[in-house]
């Protein structure tokens, strides 16, 4: 397999791919080797109310009635245009991250599917999530729930909120005001790795709560052999 | 898609259980500059068994049932890519001369009858869940029950670099911690950062 791209002799920096405002409104350490930081401080509670097993199992339903992941990313090479499924995000302020992971590096449309499952397609289940959180606009709250199968990856990222962006047909994102929260909806398994920053979860139960702050670098990689899922809530605090 | 079912009975029949805890203490810190290694990678790029997870014919029973599953449930060339360099006996003497004589010491390992392999995991690969058959050392050696396997990291810690032994993560490392995998113990690692990983597999027996 000869690769497209030289490996960089010098470490890739994340950071110069971030959107300036992001790196201004939400300064964080970009030191993968710091020990002295908080980044697990962004867990919240577990959230005991809900049926998570019964959204999981429900989820993995509906994934198996068409067994085709809607989301991977890839580089087109001709068009020099990165790609999230149909999407050419070449205007969204994903994309410099983008090109450091599928560009300059070996993530590609193979090791980065998911299934998405989002707002209406939710169902009965739509409502009850929905008023999960009310500190975020109703009418601009985005819900997603990711099935990440094994052998995937979300490449390392800082949130941009590029769907938020698609949704409501901003220009561009207030990430002063913008927030997202994420919920693990099995519990932990064999393989489901997830990093906040420099904080690696582990053991994680169904129902945890955290709130993806802005601007803090994170991932996730499923190396086992059960799917990896968790659900997303993003939008505008209320004022 | 997901019809896992093969792979979780495999786990059942071997009384895998998650929610048993594993103590997993880092067994001790080697002396090494992890360019001297990725100096070597570039140096004998050509020379990289370059593999990914699917059976073999040489490999152990229990090592192609481990492929066959981790095949048939999505895992193949695109997402467990890996580079390695040890198994020529030219590059497994080069390494443990670059490891050197007070490093095996600190590991407790005969250096004379040890297998190093150096591993480099791209962005997007990963090593699936699975447990060691030690085949490459026994092709070498021959089968010795005190033989033991130790993780060795090489590059410094960076975001999306994790493995996980048992119920333990293992993250956040320095190059030279060193992490003995007990025999039958299921582990998996993955890169899904964007810089390179590497890593090295140490096998051999107790000095």
């Amino acid at each position: 397999m000869k690769l497209k791209h030289k490996i960089s002799e010098q470490r890739l920096d994340p950071k110069s791919a971030v959107p300036k405002d992001i790196l201004d409104q939400y300064p964080w350490h970009w030191d993968p080797m710091k020990e002295d930081h908080d980044d697990a401080s962004c867990f919240m509670y577990n959230i005991t109310d809900f049926d998570w097993k019964a959204l999981g199992d429900w989820a993995v339903k509906k994934c198996n009635e068409h067994l085709t992941p809607q989301k991977y990313w890839r580089y087109d090479e001709e068009k020099d245009a990165v790609m999230h499924a149909n999407d050419n995000v070449n205007n969204m302020p994903i994309k410099d991250q983008a090109l450091l992971a599928l560009k300059h590096n070996t993530h590609n449309e193979h090791n980065s599917q998911y299934f998405k499952i989002a707002n209406d397609e939710f169902g009965e289940y739509y409502e009850p999530l929905k008023r999960m959180f009310p500190n975020l606009k109703e009418d601009k709250m985005g819900i997603s729930l990711f099935v990440q199968p094994p052998g995937h990856t979300i490449w390392s990222h800082t949130d941009t909120y590029s769907s938020f962006i698609r949704r409501t047909g901003q220009s561009r994102a207030d990430y002063t005001v913008l927030r997202r929260y994420m919920v693990f909806v099995r519990d932990w398994d064999f393989g489901h790795f997830f990093h906040y920053g420099n904080h690696c979860f582990n053991q994680w139960h169904a129902g945890d709560l955290w709130d993806l702050k802005p601007g803090i670098y994170h991932g996730s990689a499923n190396a086992g052999i059960n799917p990896k899922i968790t659900i997303h809530w993003s939008g505008e605090q209320n004022d | 898609m997901f019809d896992n079912q093969y792979f979780k009975k495999y786990l059942a029949d071997r009384d895998v259980d998650l929610s048993m805890h594993l103590d997993i203490e880092k067994h001790c810190q080697l002396d090494i500059d992890p360019q001297d290694f990725t100096k070597f990678a570039e140096k004998h790029r050509n020379s990289a068994v370059v593999k990914s997870w699917h059976p073999r014919p040489f490999l152990s029973v229990m090592g192609n049932e481990q492929a066959i599953n981790a095949n048939w449930i999505g895992y193949n060339k695109h997402n467990t890519t890996e580079s390695n360099w040890g198994l020529a006996p030219e590059h497994n003497k080069a390494l443990k001369d670059i490891i050197g004589g007070d490093n095996f010491g600190r590991l407790g390992i005969v250096q004379d009858n040890a297998l190093v392999r150096l591993l480099e995991y791209l962005p997007g690969q990963c090593l699936p869940l699975h447990s060691d058959g030690l085949e490459g050392f026994k092709r070498l050696y021959g089968d010795k029950e005190e033989a033991i396997r130790l993780f060795v990291a090489v590059s410094e810690w960076d975001w999306g670099h994790v493995l996980q032994i048992h119920d333990n993560i293992i993250a956040n490392w320095c190059p030279g911690d060193a992490y003995i995998i007990p025999p039958n113990v299921f582990h998996a690692s993955a890169n899904f950062g964007i810089a390179p990983k590497y890593t090295l597999t140490i096998t051999g027996v107790k000095s």
